[in-house]
């Protein structure tokens, strides 16, 4: 971004840029401080963004760049908006990385008025069983932890305790003493992040070839995967087991 | 060539992947957005073919194996997008011209216009005389000569792990993807470019009905196999249906990524970001660089990286293609020496697989293809062992490789998908997964038809392969052009639905279709069929 681009516009459409970016603005700031904050905030996110990409996003970015503004929504009126959900019984489990999966979901209205109505009604959860094998078989079950989520909820990351594993994902709402099933995930396999173990007759030509290559032939030593320390996508909760089967 | 193949000390792939997203806007008279296509045609891919005429004259051999996406070949294909970049060439000439007249009497700054000028005029000499328009009939050529193995992506660049449990639409991207290369060049490609090298265990399996015989990944990718890869990522290994793996070298690949440690980051080589659309008044440049009220750059840059300063010394293009011959030179001797290394451990060649985005050359490191041209003429004119070879050359050489399940992977920032699924832009997945399922609903309820039906149907198979494009998410990600990466995105998912509506209620409207279909004209012999499981096309392709 540059500060000429942020002079050429109006204050009033500058505040509405700041607020879909949602950058915290000062009441009755003159129309230049609000420029600075604003060229502030857009640079601070540029280098961070920068920051958190490897060489080769880096580069890639650039075939998209061919301004040193970035480009601004202005046509506030033009949004296309498109469904917030499709009131459909569903529940969609997607390997993000090795420790982490995104999951969606959504209920019928039917069964969302019904629960509204229903005064023994406590709540969703979201059930996260290890599985022994990709099906939902019923001698499957490793371990579970149970997720509590808010009933407007619609989406989440997870946190998967173990590696090289099955995983599904199960929605039920909580009523009285019951559990009822609303939808019930596709089941993912989670992935490993380092060299498949060796094989006992070490093969230290393999080894070398490995390291070669520029990785740690050691178990865990490549930094693929989000740890969950850093910085996470949004609304992470990171699962402990709460129970077996 | 086999017996070199067999008897040399190491093998060199060298792999361009040349993709940008569909962008033609017929509805502006011009479009900021369309200039990704225009700066990668002049930076990129026209120098990058004189470059392969030139090793062709002078009878320099090279072997290069280049995938072009479809969305990419759609827009060389395209003519309102061919007027419109010969009318971009003809305003940065008169923009050439001024800049002659304005930098009068400064030697060294008329040096590098004119270098502009003559890169100008090369381009529209060659695309308007040599190439009639259509820069495939340059990538065409080189692929019947053999200095080119020419292979495809997926349809819109899906990144195939965010659809791992759409299994027809996986191979809807892939199958397309193939008729259209089919089309194009009059081949089937024996490989395939992964999205972003985005691959799952068993995709392969989507692969393979279609005559695929290897794709590429990350370097992880194979060495997190199921099963520790004997040759690190210095042989391929097999997946289970015998569809064959390269992995990506590491070394080979950040001499040349790399800004900061790599080739392109040196003092001497021109500066990406400064431009003149930036540095000089509005009044002067308004007509070459403001677009819809923004400034936008203009290709003239005149300035060497020089360094961590803003100081910008002038570029001297002498300067350029000097330090260009002297890293290739760097780059060749590293890869001869990386493969008698690894030969020692191994008891066949090893195969040094470096795939880079093809835009890397020209657009973002302007003396890259100067760098291809200085690399091929040495490693020809140079005493050693090392060959050039496309993959299936290996494969046809080494058949029998190792069998192993590669691990989720990609060649995005940490490694899996965590660039294309992320809190910016994971909202996008519950609405293009619901067009999928929508599109089958569709062709189950609507499987022959005819007329304004048959267009709407197959308009609603275009707009949800192109919602699929894994631009949208990384651009939203990465925050290029954020809001036409969303307005894009939306527009697809709205239009798709739209369409869907419309047929649920029998009530399409004609001159909306029609304009939709001028629009976003890609795949203009889809068959909305094709994603039902009755399709006439899978069925042929099974036969």
């Amino acid at each position: 971004m540059t500060k000429d681009r942020l002079q050429s516009l109006s204050t009033d459409e500058l505040l509405r840029i700041a607020e879909r970016n949602r950058i915290q603005i000062p009441q009755g700031v003159e129309k230049t401080t609000l420029e600075d904050l604003i060229f502030e905030a857009f640079e601070d996110e540029r280098l961070e963004r920068e920051g958190n990409d490897n060489l080769t996003i880096r580069i890639e970015a650039k075939k998209y760049s061919v301004s040193q503004d970035e480009e601004l929504f202005l046509d506030f009126d033009e949004e296309i908006e498109l469904p917030d959900r499709y009131r459909e019984n569903s529940l969609v489990l997607m390997l993000r990385d090795p420790a982490w999966v995104y999951c969606y979901w959504d209920v019928e209205d039917r069964i969302l008025d019904e629960l509204k109505d229903d005064s023994s009604f406590t709540g969703f959860i979201l059930r996260v069983t290890e599985l022994a094998a990709a099906d939902w078989g019923k001698d499957s079950c490793i371990d579970w932890f149970d997720i509590p989520i808010q009933f407007t909820d619609l989406r989440r990351y997870i946190n998967l305790p173990t590696e090289d594993t099955c995983y599904g994902v199960e929605l039920y709402a909580q009523v009285g003493e019951t559990e009822e099933l609303i939808a019930r995930s596709n089941i993912v396999e989670s992935s490993r992040d380092y060299p498949a173990l060796s094989l006992g007759d070490e093969n230290s030509r393999r080894e070398k070839l490995i390291a070669l290559a520029g990785f740690s032939t050691d178990v865990g030593q490549f930094p693929g995967k989000s740890s969950q320390a850093s910085p996470t996508p949004q609304r992470i909760i990171g699962g402990s087991g709460q129970g077996a089967s | 060539m086999a017996n070199r193949l067999e008897t040399s000390k190491g093998m060199l792939a060298l792999v361009l992947h040349a993709h940008l997203p569909f962008v033609r806007h017929p509805e502006h008279e011009r479009f900021l957005e369309e200039k990704w296509l225009y700066e990668a045609l002049s930076e990129t891919y026209l120098p990058l073919l004189r470059v392969f005429r030139g090793l062709e004259a002078d009878g320099v051999p090279f072997r290069l194996t280049i995938s072009l996406s479809p969305t990419l070949t759609a827009m060389f294909e395209d003519q309102l997008l061919q007027e419109r970049y010969v009318a971009h060439l003809d305003r940065l000439l008169e923009l050439g011209d001024k800049e002659l007249a304005r930098l009068a009497g400064d030697e060294a700054g008329l040096c590098v216009v004119e270098m502009y000028r003559e890169l100008l005029r090369n381009n529209r000499e060659d695309f308007l005389d040599l190439y009639e328009g259509n820069v495939i009939n340059g990538f065409r050529h080189f692929h019947q000569t053999g200095h080119l193995e020419l292979i495809t992506t997926t349809a819109t660049h899906a990144f195939l792990p965010m659809y791992r449990e759409h299994a027809d639409m996986i191979r809807n991207q892939v199958l397309i993807a193939i008729e259209n290369h089919d089309r194009l060049f009059k081949a089937m490609p024996e490989g395939i470019w992964l999205p972003e090298c985005g691959y799952f265990p068993g995709l392969e399996e989507h692969l393979k009905p279609y005559g695929i015989k290897y794709f590429f990944s990350s370097a992880h990718g194979v060495l997190h196999a199921d099963e520790r890869p004997e040759y690190g990522v210095y042989a391929p290994v097999r997946t289970s249906n015998g569809v064959a793996v390269f992995g990506r070298d590491r070394a080979a690949c950040n001499a040349i990524w790399s800004s900061e440690d790599g080739f392109p980051g040196h003092p001497d080589y021109r500066d990406f970001y400064r431009d003149i659309g930036f540095d000089l008044p509005e009044e002067y440049i308004a007509p070459y660089a403001i677009d819809a009220g923004n400034r936008v750059n203009t290709g003239f840059k005149y300035h060497a990286i020089t360094g961590a300063t803003d100081q910008k010394v002038l570029y001297d293009p002498a300067k350029g293609t000097a330090r260009a011959h002297v890293d290739a030179e760097t780059f060749l001797y590293n890869r001869i020496r990386q493969s008698e290394t690894l030969s020692e451990l191994m008891d066949r060649p090893p195969v040094i697989v470096a795939p880079f985005d093809a835009e890397l050359f020209g657009h973002w490191w302007f003396e890259g293809p100067q760098f291809l041209d200085a690399f091929f003429r040495k490693f020809h004119s140079t005493e050693h062992d090392l060959v050039q070879v496309s993959p299936s050359e290996y494969l046809h050489v080494w058949p029998h490789v190792q069998v192993a399940r590669p691990a989720f992977s990609s060649w995005g920032d940490k490694g899996y998908g965590q660039v294309w699924l992320d809190g910016s832009n994971d909202w996008i997945y519950r609405h293009t997964h619901k067009l999928v399922e929508r599109m089958r609903e569709l062709v189950d309820r609507f499987p022959n038809e005819k007329g304004l039906k048959l267009r709407t149907l197959n308009q609603a198979a275009r707009e949800l392969l192109l919602s699929q494009a894994s631009d949208w998410p990384f651009i939203i990600k990465t925050g290029t052009t954020v809001p036409y990466a969303e307005r894009r995105i939306r527009s697809h998912i709205h239009n798709f639905n739209t369409i869907y509506e419309s047929l649920c209620r029998n009530t399409v409207k004609t001159e909306w279709l029609t304009k939709l279909e001028k629009r976003n004209n890609i795949f203009s012999d889809i068959d909305y069929r094709v994603f039902g499981d009755q399709s006439p096309l899978r069925r042929k392709k099974k036969a």
